[in-house]
């Protein structure tokens, strides 16, 4: 398939697109304190989205920082180790999302039946 | 002899923004010879709750928020069961259930049965179709997950024991609130037995917002599978 813009394919256009909308709006949030995260995060979350920035638009990136590093084709290890932990990390989320959301309805529920119990 | 007290039979109607028929279904329920009802609006933001407050001899609690068809059966259950319940039948409220069934349940729970399914699936005429499929593929799902095959595993018209209401013992807000039961059933050895009942798809029922869709059944099978 013929690239979008000469050189760039589309998907990784669509990318940069992306993570230049996300960058933005996080830059955003920080510069007018619009946002209640910890400031570690916020940075956490400009340096993701700035990587994958980086990655769309320069990919020979990741071989040069691979090489530097030292690492060799051990990077796709790595990122393969990446998306596990991030998989581990989802799971926990949605299991603390759920004791929280059984809580809540426990809570309602007692609210409810406050005025059976009197 | 004075002849033992007939056992204490509560109806629990969960509610979500039925503002406009909560009277048609509660006086229909009661003028069935069922007078102890429970209903449970389940956060609705119009005027459910008022209107069901004021209803002579209902028993009525919100929901704060909307927590799901399963919290609000289960809230409504606990209100029978503080209310000294001996038999709690629980019914839609979107007036789909014919109150002509309850005494046929309550009669069922009084010759000894633990719980009493409500099965639209045994005499289906009527049902449209797509909902036929989809009730028999969430039986089989439930059959898969559970070991237990029901005929309705996904139907909101049932009736308990005092002795069912102790043990069964679930952990769904949602829509699979109904196949847990199923579970409870089982893992409890409880005994059961399922009865036609009748159903009535108005347009109402039909157009209702919040109701089962493929989408909502989809993920309440992933939500099985996780729990």
């Amino acid at each position: 398939m013929k690239d979008f813009i000469p050189g760039i394919s589309i998907y990784r256009l669509i990318l940069g697109i992306v993570s230049v909308g996300f960058l933005v709006e996080q830059l955003y949030r920080i510069i007018r304190r619009n946002d209640h995260t910890s400031f570690p995060r916020q940075l956490g979350i400009v340096l993701v989205w700035a990587g994958i920035l980086l990655f769309s638009f320069f990919p020979d990136t990741a071989r040069i920082i691979s090489l530097r590093l030292g690492l060799g084709q051990n990077l796709n290890t790595l990122i393969f180790s990446g998306f596990v932990i991030v998989f581990l990390i989802l799971f926990k989320l949605i299991d603390k999302i759920e004791r929280i959301d059984r809580n809540l309805t426990e809570l309602i529920r007692k609210e409810a039946l406050e005025k059976l119990k009197k | 002899m004075n002849s033992p007290l007939p056992p204490s039979v509560w109806i629990v109607v969960p509610v979500f923004n039925e503002g406009d028929i909560i009277r048609s279904v509660i006086s229909e329920i009661a003028s069935s010879g069922f007078g102890n009802i429970v209903v449970v609006d389940d956060g609705s933001s119009d005027d459910t709750f008022v209107r069901a407050s004021e209803i002579g001899g209902v028993t009525a609690v919100r929901h704060l928020l909307n927590r799901g068809k399963g919290a609000a059966v289960r809230t409504g259950i606990e209100a029978a069961r503080l209310s000294g319940a001996d038999v709690v039948v629980t019914m839609d409220g979107d007036g789909q259930h014919d109150p002509a069934d309850i005494s046929t349940m309550v009669r069922l729970i009084a010759e000894g049965n633990d719980v009493v399914l409500g099965s639209r699936l045994k005499d289906h005429t009527g049902m449209p179709l797509y909902k036929v499929i989809h009730n028999r593929i969430g039986n089989l799902i439930v059959m898969l997950l559970y070991g237990l095959w029901v005929t309705d595993s996904q139907s909101g018209f049932r009736a308990y024991s005092k002795q069912a209401i102790s043990k069964i013992r679930t952990s769904s807000d949602r829509f699979a609130y109904d196949s847990e039961v199923i579970r409870e059933i089982r893992r409890n050895h409880l005994t059961f037995v399922e009865i036609p009942i009748k159903v009535r798809y108005t347009e109402y029922s039909m157009n209702k917002q919040g109701r089962m869709t493929i989408g909502k059944g989809i993920r309440t099978f992933i939500r099985m599978i996780i729990s």
